[in-house]
């Protein structure tokens, strides 16, 4: 008898925390009269809040956020037990012109300078059945033809100069050259990631080196940073020059796990921790904070 | 003939259930519990993807590590319970450990070493309750109802895990934030502990705790046990891992990859609805032939999927095969073991077990690599008819 | 019952008066229009024969016009147009021997709408309905436009092909009607092609040569001396090299000049068959050939088929691969695409290499539902894809004539599930 009593006072008083918990506004409420973004003004940084999931400024909530010239693009996920992620492809204003449903959770999403070409990744996760297996998916999305690439893995690749055939590739991490073609990916297959260079009007790309991950190309199209596994087992973020193929490892020695952004033509930034970073992208300096409590950083 | 030569389970009525209050008291803890524990589980890929922006690679990198893990502290836990004869305080520290973790991964913040450091203490309560809970199971029942009461525990658990993630995604629907699933998902834990705490009773043995300072030694010294062990562990071995036979499914089907995560819901099902029939079935027909039925329903599971079987075929006989082998096992080794290291000789069974379908993982990857999919599903599933005739031995 | 039966002999009461002998001769024909409405108003369903369905112009814009060709030159006796409510005021009827330059039959400027039925006198092998002002708002729409009158005649050297791609799991003819690719072979055997066309992943998982003498060869195989054969990325998994199992399996068929892309004529058509798998950038060995073929070509039709779709509102979207194929092939006047890869069936409307809808680009096909398990369109639906259809399997059946061609999409139990109207060859 005692012991009902206690186990019924137990359910009333954590099922009234666990329901007040949950249904507690805790997230504040967008900022009203906040949605001063122009993504056709060149030169602002833009970030996305941690609390609330609002680009900063907007009252446009996304998981990953990315934007050029005009164009933005914003994975929205989607929980559930089959989980799926919204492309949303953003006007300047950061009105939805577009949406695109795709399977999985949202993890890369990029635009190129010229704002035209808009590439994301998502993650396709087993469950706990199968030890975190997981594959990832990487589409494109011309805005000028409006064809949508659901996912490159299909795409011609050329690995030692011969054509590779494997039912397991998979890319992720793409960032575009100012031609608005030529690209640059990671791409996994036997156990193994590879940086790629792809090229979309000739549809075709071919292995450049091993362990390179989530490639950002420079504003000039010289350099790559990218993150590479180390020994430790922890990223570190180095810079590939394309001219002499020289490697510098940057200052930044946490694990950092981003898809990096060029700040200047000699600056990049990514989340680390909960904060966003700018750090040299010539191996001089250190990491620098850029804006905390913030994820997704790009510059219009 | 029975394993602990007791003729009782034939008195087992058609129509009552009679459940012991032990029993449906840990049915009820471990019900409770795998709704807390699969509320995480459904949106840990969210949370860390989303929420932290950490790559899954970097954590499913890990998991190798959370297997040795649970199976090392199974065997310590185990050998505590029994050398202090309180196999409720173990289990319950098992479950406390588990609940605490609820709390700890909102608080580990976005470090991925310290996320992998709950998620393995998560791992490690469970790996130290697991055997004690079974083995208060085994001594709470007649020996002869073995079989019900582990069908009863298995069926309420099972169900446990199948509502876990309804309610994560409830959650996370009405509030839009991961940190309240883990905060709804810690209270349940809490819960499910009092329950525990509340109904639970300790069962010792009135024989005196073994001085024994080698039990495994001691304990496979038994020939039936040992027996037991080397079949159970042989059959491991040529046990196709779930996630082969889903992604084989998968793939015969045609399935889209997103899709996968449905496929365990439907042998989870099956298991729910066939635990309680098969374990009552064991008492009466006998362990042994409920044991063989099942892995025949395996052997039936490896010759759909060679011959790319529908789904609706593949998943209730996968969940036929968990509801024929998993607590029957349990309800067969329970009699065998001596007093006092009744939970080591569970942990035992358990553990090599566990290591050796671990260790069939990496054989069929191996096999499916150089050969395909089929090759290796023939020869699992000639494995495990061999076995069987190996089990005969110790029915 | 009584009803219908009137109705019957009121519409043969109605075809009867004065030219006995002159047959309906456009019905069925391959028919275009200068625009449609919408894509269900098409050109084909003035023709069709049945009273139900219809074409319809643009709205709001004149000239419009309407043109059947009757497969052949005809004397032309009666002309009987049934206009919907957006009729023309002022219309001509005209004809014309090789489409290009025309002959005014008929002519009116106080178009009433109804039954127009005319008695004209002419000849030539296309008949236009010309309307240069509206009598409504709205565009021009015909119920039926038919001719009547001899000649004409079949086209000549009408015949049919089939078509799928993605065929062979691991199952055999001794399944029977439980294998999905024996189902799709049993209906083959009862459409009875003169070809049968293969676009790519025939066998799975690998296509190793073992895997084509298990599974393919048994059901498929048994029309492997009229099958012309095209590779996919499954065949490309075969560990023994790439297409190694296809090229052992299919031998010279695969290969008739050594490599796994080709060519062959039959009737008034050209048919190319290409290999996705190996590269078709612009100034690849394969595209080089591709437009030599094609300037070598003297037959009136072109269709070509390969693996991976460009256009796709399937699981895989769009993929760029086979766009400089597709741009010499349209160049060229291609009239027919047919793909696979995607576990669908979609049908587009002819569409030039960027997307833009046209008539004078190829209408192209993706018939991957030969046996293996379907997939789903879960995103967006491409703006010229008209019909999309997945969950079953079938085979794209083709009729070919000198100037034109038609399709159906049979599943395997014997529907039609999808019918592609008479087009003109470009």
């Amino acid at each position: 008898m005692r012991r009902g009593v206690i186990l019924l006072v137990a359910v009333l008083v954590l099922g009234g925390g666990a329901a007040g918990y949950t249904l507690w506004p805790d997230r504040p409420a967008p900022a009203a009269g906040g949605s001063a973004v122009d993504l056709a003004r060149p030169g602002r940084l833009l970030v996305r809040d941690l609390a609330t999931g609002l680009v900063r400024g907007s009252r446009t909530r996304c998981d990953r956020f990315a934007a050029a010239r005009g164009t933005g693009v914003c994975l929205v996920a989607r929980p559930g037990a089959v989980p799926t992620t919204h492309a949303l492809v953003l006007d300047r204003a950061m009105r939805p012109t577009r949406r695109v449903t795709l399977a999985g959770i949202p993890s890369r999403a990029r635009v190129s300078g010229s704002g035209r070409m808009i590439s994301w990744t998502v993650f396709v996760t087993g469950d706990s059945y199968n030890g975190g297996a997981f594959s990832t998916r990487t589409g494109l999305l011309d805005t000028r033809t409006g064809n949508v690439t659901v996912s490159i893995e299909e795409i011609p690749l050329l690995k030692d100069g011969r054509r590779y055939h494997s039912a397991d590739v998979n890319y992720w991490g793409v960032t575009f050259a100012p031609d608005d073609s030529r690209f640059y990916a990671t791409v996994a297959t036997r156990g193994k990631t590879y940086l790629v260079e792809g090229d979309y009007a000739r549809w075709q790309a071919r292995v450049l080196r091993e362990n390179a991950e989530c490639p950002s190309l420079s504003p000039d199209g010289g350099r790559l940073v990218y993150k590479k596994r180390t020994p430790s087992g922890a990223w570190r973020l180095h810079a590939l020059d394309l001219a002499t193929h020289r490697e510098t490892p940057l200052a930044e020695t946490a694990d950092v796990d981003d898809q990096v952004a060029w700040l200047d033509a000699g600056t990049v930034m990514y989340g680390k921790g909960r904060d966003v970073w700018a750090v040299p992208a010539d191996g001089s300096g250190g990491p620098r904070l850029l804006a905390t409590e913030a994820s997704s950083p790009t510059l219009t | 003939m029975y394993i602990s030569g007791v003729k009782s389970g034939v008195k087992v009525s058609r129509l009552g259930l009679a459940v012991p209050a032990n029993v449906l008291a840990l049915g009820t803890v471990n019900l409770v519990t795998d709704v807390s524990s699969e509320m995480v589980t459904a949106v840990l890929p969210f949370y860390l993807v989303l929420s932290l922006g950490l790559s899954p690679l970097a954590f499913g990198l890990v998991d190798g590590l959370y297997v040795g893990v649970t199976a090392v502290l199974r065997l310590a836990g185990a050998r505590l319970a029994d050398r202090l004869q309180r196999r409720k305080l173990v289990a319950g520290l098992g479950y406390a450990l588990s609940a605490a973790c609820r709390l700890a991964l909102p608080a580990a913040g976005g470090s991925a070493a310290l996320i992998g450091a709950v998620v393995a203490a998560d791992r490690a309560g469970k790996g130290l309750r697991t055997a004690p809970r079974d083995a208060l199971i085994s001594l709470s029942a007649d020996p002869g109802r073995l079989g019900q009461a582990f069908g009863v525990h298995r069926a309420m658990d099972t169900t446990g895990a199948l509502l876990g993630p309804l309610a994560a995604f409830a959650v996370l629907g009405a509030s839009g934030a991961y940190d309240a699933v883990f905060v709804v998902s810690f209270a349940v834990a809490l819960l499910g502990l009092l329950v525990f705490v509340l109904y639970v009773r300790d069962r010792r043995e009135v024989a005196p705790p073994r001085a024994s300072s080698r039990p495994a030694r001691a304990l496979l010294g038994d020939a039936r046990f040992r027996r037991l062990c080397l079949t159970a562990c042989a059959l491991g071995l040529v046990t196709v891992s779930d996630a082969f036979v889903y992604l084989l499914l998968q793939r015969n089907a045609g399935l889209a990859t997103e899709h996968l995560p449905l496929l365990p819901l439907g042998t989870a099902a099956a298991y729910v609805l066939l635990a309680v029939p098969l374990g009552r079935l064991a008492d009466r027909l006998g362990r042994g032939a409920v044991f063989v039925l099942g892995h025949l329903a395996l052997v039936a599971v490896y010759g759909a999927l060679a011959a790319s079987g529908p789904f609706w075929l593949v998943l209730p006989l996968l969940g036929l095969f968990y509801a024929a082998t998993d607590g029957v096992l349990m309800a067969a080794a329970g009699p065998l073991l001596p007093a006092g290291s009744r939970t080591s000789g569970l942990a035992l069974l358990q553990t090599g077990q566990a290591l050796a379908r671990m260790f069939s993982s990496v054989l069929y990857g191996a096999a499916w690599a150089a050969f395909g999919p089929v090759p290796g599903l023939i020869a699992m599933g000639a494995g495990v008819l061999a076995c069987l005739s190996l089990w005969r031995e110790v029915r | 019952m009584a009803l219908l039966a009137a109705g019957m002999l009121l519409q043969i009461g109605q075809a009867a008066p004065g030219h006995a002998a002159d047959g309906l001769i456009s019905q069925g024909r391959p028919a275009i229009a200068s625009s449609v409405e919408d894509a269900t108003l098409t050109a084909d369903k003035a023709v069709d024969g049945a009273a139900t369905t219809r074409w319809a112009s643009a709205e709001g814009a004149d000239p419009q016009w309407i043109r059947v060709d009757l497969g052949g030159q005809a004397t032309i006796s009666r002309v009987r147009l049934s206009w919907e409510v957006a009729h023309a005021k002022a219309y001509r009827v005209q004809v014309s021997a090789d489409g290009t330059s025309w002959t005014t039959l008929y002519s009116t400027s106080s178009g009433d709408g109804g039954v127009d039925d005319l008695s004209v006198s002419g000849s030539g092998r296309h008949v236009r309905v010309y309307g240069t002002a509206r009598a409504t708002p709205y565009g021009y729409s015909l119920w039926e436009l038919e001719v009547y009158g001899k000649g004409g005649g079949d086209g000549g050297g009408s015949f049919v092909v089939a078509a799928a791609g993605d065929i062979a799991g691991t199952c055999d003819a001794g399944d029977g009607t439980a294998c999905a690719h024996e189902r799709t072979a049993r209906l083959v055997e009862s459409i009875d092609p003169v070809y049968v066309l293969t676009m790519g992943d025939n066998q799975y998982d690998d296509g190793r040569l073992s895997e084509y003498r298990s599974y393919y060869a048994t059901t498929w195989g048994r029309f492997k001396h009229k099958t012309r054969p095209t590779p996919g990325n499954h065949e490309y998994y075969d560990p023994a090299g790439g297409a190694a199992g296809y090229k052992a399996y299919f031998g010279s068929v695969a290969t008739p000049a050594g490599k796994t892309y080709y060519s062959f004529d039959h009737g008034n058509w050209h048919f190319v068959a290409l290999d996705s798998e190996q590269s078709m950038s612009a100034g690849s060995a394969q595209v080089t050939w591709l437009k030599n073929d094609l300037a070598r070509n003297t037959r009136g039709c072109v269709a070509a088929y390969w693996h991976h779709p460009l256009f796709n509102s399937g699981s895989k979207g769009y993929n760029p691969v086979s766009l400089p194929a597709w741009r010499a092939l349209h160049a060229a006047g291609a009239d027919l695409i047919l793909n696979g890869h995607d576990h669908v069936y979609e049908r587009f409307r002819p569409q030039d290499p960027d997307g833009r809808a046209t008539p004078a680009g190829p209408l192209a096909v993706t018939a991957g539902l030969g046996g293996a398990d379907t997939y789903t369109f879960e995103h967006e639906v491409h703006p010229n894809s008209l019909v999309r259809l997945t969950g079953l399997h079938g085979v794209l059946k083709l009729t070919l004539s000198d100037t034109g061609f038609s399709g159906q999409l049979v599943q395997d139990d014997g529907r039609v599930r999808d019918t592609i109207p008479a087009t003109a060859c470009h």
